[in-house]
């Protein structure tokens, strides 16, 4: 017979409490500073688990850019053909977006689903350096596509486990960590690939090209193998802090229902349109500046590495300090537009003049750790509390459609008609997320403007609703 | 078997013409010359020519009547080197390595000896093909081997269709080097070319320019100029004559972007030591002393590309010509883009703003009207 729930629970008091059992008392080495799982030491240290957790990831999704000229001589591909490598990441995503909460809340739980997530990365990245090493492009596309199952859930894996252990009391500190190290490890990749590729190139005169290439790739899963091993980790700390807190597993806890889509305001819309026509003018970018540094600017390989890596640095430092910023003043809409302008100038500069590009990639690394900040929270306003995980999830799964099509359309346009008319072709892009900001910002003001409200205004607003609502509950 | 080869085209135009001559006796040459005289004519003795004696080559081809302006280009020697070092920079390569052997191979072009003109060439595209034969001294070749010049002609201004898709007009012709399956001499080969750009009247110099459009050759930003600009300060100034190449060349006949690489020019420098045998030289002549003459290498290859023997393979594209260098423009397609790209947002904010303007207005008046906040709060 089952038990009603009912019968179980104190009459009085939280029903949550369970003042039965007594806590566990952790002896030894378990009760020390650094693994209590209570102590700050303690959380400190699975903070930084944490963020090791997609460093592999990122670091591996860079490769091929900071190793673009090596890999499209040694391969002898296209530069259409080499962008798939990035395509062939996005197209899981596009699906998959919209289950990766769905598989870490009920099919395998936190722990699993990092550890298999992350094993998905590791995988990928291996069968991509396989394919490198037998000269075999079509296994490196389904490298790429494995990587890419793992890649962007583990992202997820890693929010819902931050959430789970810094909720309400750091937070965003710790959400705008883990950016910063994903970002660092992006940068990492860019700067040290070509030296480790002319290391090993040196050490084995007479190979093939892509025989040192498979085996630098080999070198790059190495670090999604520490990746790995901090998941099994985490896994194995998280249950234990589970056993001796008695706190619930982490949860996603978003739900998807596409059904909500037809809710969706236009302002919505506008968002999702911002969203791909932006990123697709950053993101394969950088996937093909490396050549584009060194035949425009005349940079060798080092230099156009670091010059590509920048908008990845500065959006480490900045992204945090712009989010702190744009929550206190709020008008994300003309943060938004900021943004979106200053990156068109960048490319403008890029395509049109000969200026320095450390002076454009700089500032395009502040635009677009502006926009990130002040875009992603503009869903929270427009759409309910319930339906935001649908709503993140389309955003997602829209920006991913958008950068698979367009990073092999980008290396068509390189391959045919050069670099000028590729900025242009990004230039084109941004006009059409400045047009729909600013459509985005007409709307919003024909509907009372709460979109672009200043912190201070939202403040009032949501204080004088709370105090109507408490108004209301009141007997009369 | 060595065909003597001259391929003689004329470009008539309305005022004046400029007649072609290609010529792969001796070093191969070409040669220009333009006449406001509709009744000029090529004059060649062949005997005088072909003659063993060098000297006798003086003089036996000419432009009767004489031509107002001639130019010429030679190319002289083939350098292939052992580039040990991989900088692809010839002037960084020594003459012996360190065992005392030789790091160079110097062919003179006027060794070769050339297939039949007309086996190789394509009368309809205006093309002529020098191609060097099989039994040739001193490559140890395969059947396939061939060093071959091809000088293609145009009535019209327009752009090769294939890379690197030079800008030529009526008044230059293309030239391609070819360097097909010669059997590298080293390891580490690489080949550089040397040129000599000769006229009666003029100063020449190379000069680089830089562009923001590499529409027409994907990642190549540069064109290289080695113009021979007229000495005489005559108003309005004369047109002199220009070699014009982008710094790229091709390792596989497809022309691939993946397998290009880079083309490296040497400072030039005014020289007085003759060509001998070339037509240059038949042409010129006794006025030789007097004739402004300006050497240069240019070399291919660049570092880490794995030198000639990857593919066995290089092409190199020039433009020979009379007047000012064609220069690339900025197409259409990117200035239409441009201008809606970026004008569409403009007008939207525009209109946008006037409707922000006019509803706040509204707004404003309808307060007025009513005295009171358009929103009322709760009865307490």
């Amino acid at each position: 017979m089952a038990d009603l729930p009912d019968e179980k629970e104190p009459l009085l008091g939280d029903g949550n409490v369970q003042t039965l059992d007594e806590e566990e008392e952790l002896t030894g080495c378990g009760g020390t500073l650094a693994c209590d799982p209570r102590r700050w030491l303690h959380r400190f240290l699975v903070l930084i688990l944490m963020c090791f957790l997609s460093f592999g990831s990122y670091f591996c999704y860079d490769n091929p850019a900071a190793l673009q000229d090596t890999m499209v001589s040694d391969l002898q591909i296209t530069t259409s053909q080499f962008m798939s490598f990035y395509a062939w990441y996005s197209w899981p995503n596009v699906i998959l977006c919209f289950f990766g909460g769905f598989l870490i809340d009920r099919v395998f739980g936190i722990r699993l689903g990092a550890i298999i997530f992350s094993l998905f990365v590791t995988g990928g990245q291996v069968i991509f350096a396989l394919g490198a090493m037998t000269n075999k492009f079509w296994l490196m596309d389904v490298g790429r596509f494995v990587f890419g199952l793992g890649g962007e859930s583990l992202a997820v894996a890693q929010n819902t486990y931050a959430v789970n252990w810094f909720k309400g009391r750091e937070l965003n500190m710790v959400f705008g960590l883990q950016l910063s190290f994903s970002r660092v490890g992006s940068t990492v990749n860019m700067n040290i690939m070509q030296p480790i590729y002319n290391l090993v190139d040196s050490h084995m005169p007479g190979s093939e090209g892509y025989t040192v290439l498979g085996i630098v790739l080999f070198l790059g899963a190495g670090t999604c193998i520490f990746s790995l091993v901090c998941a099994l980790y985490l896994a194995y700390l998280d249950k234990r802090a589970k056993r001796i807190l008695k706190k619930d597993d982490g949860k996603v806890g978003e739900v998807i229902r596409l059904k909500d889509l037809k809710d969706f305001p236009l302002t919505m819309w506008l968002i999702c349109i911002i969203c791909v026509a932006y990123y697709v003018t950053v993101f394969p970018f950088i996937g093909l500046g490396l050549v584009f540094f060194e035949q425009k600017f005349d940079y060798d390989p080092s230099a156009a590495n670091a010059v590509n890596s920048l908008v990845y640095i500065i959006s480490a430092g900045a992204s945090p300090l712009f989010g702190f910023v744009i929550d206190k003043t709020g008008n994300n809409i003309f943060w938004v537009m900021l943004g979106t302008i200053v990156t068109l100038g960048c490319h403008a500069m890029l395509a049109f003049t000969f200026i320095n590009p450390y002076v454009s990639m700089s500032i395009m690394g502040l635009a677009y750790s502006v926009l990130a900040s002040a875009l992603w929270p503009l869903v929270a306003l427009v759409v309910p509390e319930h339906q935001l995980g649908t709503a993140y999830g389309i955003m997602q799964s829209i920006q991913n459609l958008g950068l698979a099509v367009v990073a092999i359309v980008a290396g068509s346009i390189v391959d045919a008609k050069g670099y000028l008319l590729l900025e242009v072709f990004f230039l084109a892009w941004l006009c059409v997320a400045l047009i729909a900001c600013v459509l985005l910002y007409l709307v919003d003001v024909s509907q009372g403007g709460k979109l672009n409200m200043s912190s201070k205004r939202r403040t009032l607003l949501e204080k004088s609703h709370e105090k109507s609502t408490e108004e209301e509950k009141k007997p009369l | 078997m060595d065909t003597p080869n001259i391929a003689y085209t004329v470009a008539k135009g309305p005022k004046d013409s400029l007649h072609y001559v290609f010529s792969s006796i001796g070093a191969p040459t070409i040669l220009v010359a333009k006449t406001t005289k509709t009744n000029m004519k090529l004059k060649v003795n062949w005997t005088k020519l072909l003659s063993d004696n060098v000297t006798d080559m003086k003089n036996s081809v000419q432009f009767s009547p004489t031509p107002d302006y001639s130019f010429a280009v030679v190319f002289t020697k083939l350098y292939e080197y052992n580039d040990t070092d991989d900088h692809a920079n010839i002037t960084q390569v020594p003459l012996l390595d360190k065992l005392n052997m030789s790091q160079w191979v110097v062919r003179d072009f006027k060794n070769f000896t050339w297939e039949d003109l007309s086996l190789n060439s394509d009368a309809k595209q205006n093309r002529a093909v020098f191609k060097t034969s099989m039994i040739n001294v001193p490559f140890k070749n395969n059947t396939n081997s061939s060093v071959s010049f091809s000088m293609q002609v145009f009535g019209t201004d327009n752009r090769e269709t294939i890379f690197p898709q030079l800008k030529y007009t009526a008044n230059s012709t293309l030239i391609d080097l070819e360097l097909n399956e010669v059997t590298p001499s080293f390891l580490q080969s690489r080949y550089a070319v040397e040129m000599v750009f000769l006229s009666g009247d003029g100063k020449a110099g190379i000069k680089e320019s830089r562009s923001i459009d590499d529409e027409y050759t994907p990642g190549v930003f540069k064109t290289v100029d080695w113009k021979m600009d007229r000495h005489t300060s005559k108003q309005p100034q004369e047109l002199g004559s220009f070699v014009q190449w982008k710094p790229v060349c091709y390792l596989t006949p497809d022309r691939d972007r993946q397998n290009d690489t880079k083309v490296k020019y040497y400072p030039s420098v005014n020289t007085t030591v003759v060509p001998q045998k070339s037509l240059a030289y038949a042409y010129y002549g006794d006025q030789l002393p007097t004739v402004v003459m300006s050497a240069t290498n240019v070399s291919f290859g660049l570092e880490k590309d794995k030198f000639y023997n990857k593919f066995n393979y290089t092409v190199w594209t020039s433009v020979i010509g009379y007047g000012t260098p064609p220069a690339d423009e900025i197409s259409v397609l990117v200035i239409v883009v441009i201008i809606a790209g970026l004008g569409t947002p403009v007008l939207v904010i525009v209109v946008g703003g006037i409707y922000v303007c006019v509803k706040k207005k509204t707004k404003l008046k309808v307060k007025a009207d009513f005295g009171a906040e358009s929103s009322y709060s709760a009865i307490n």
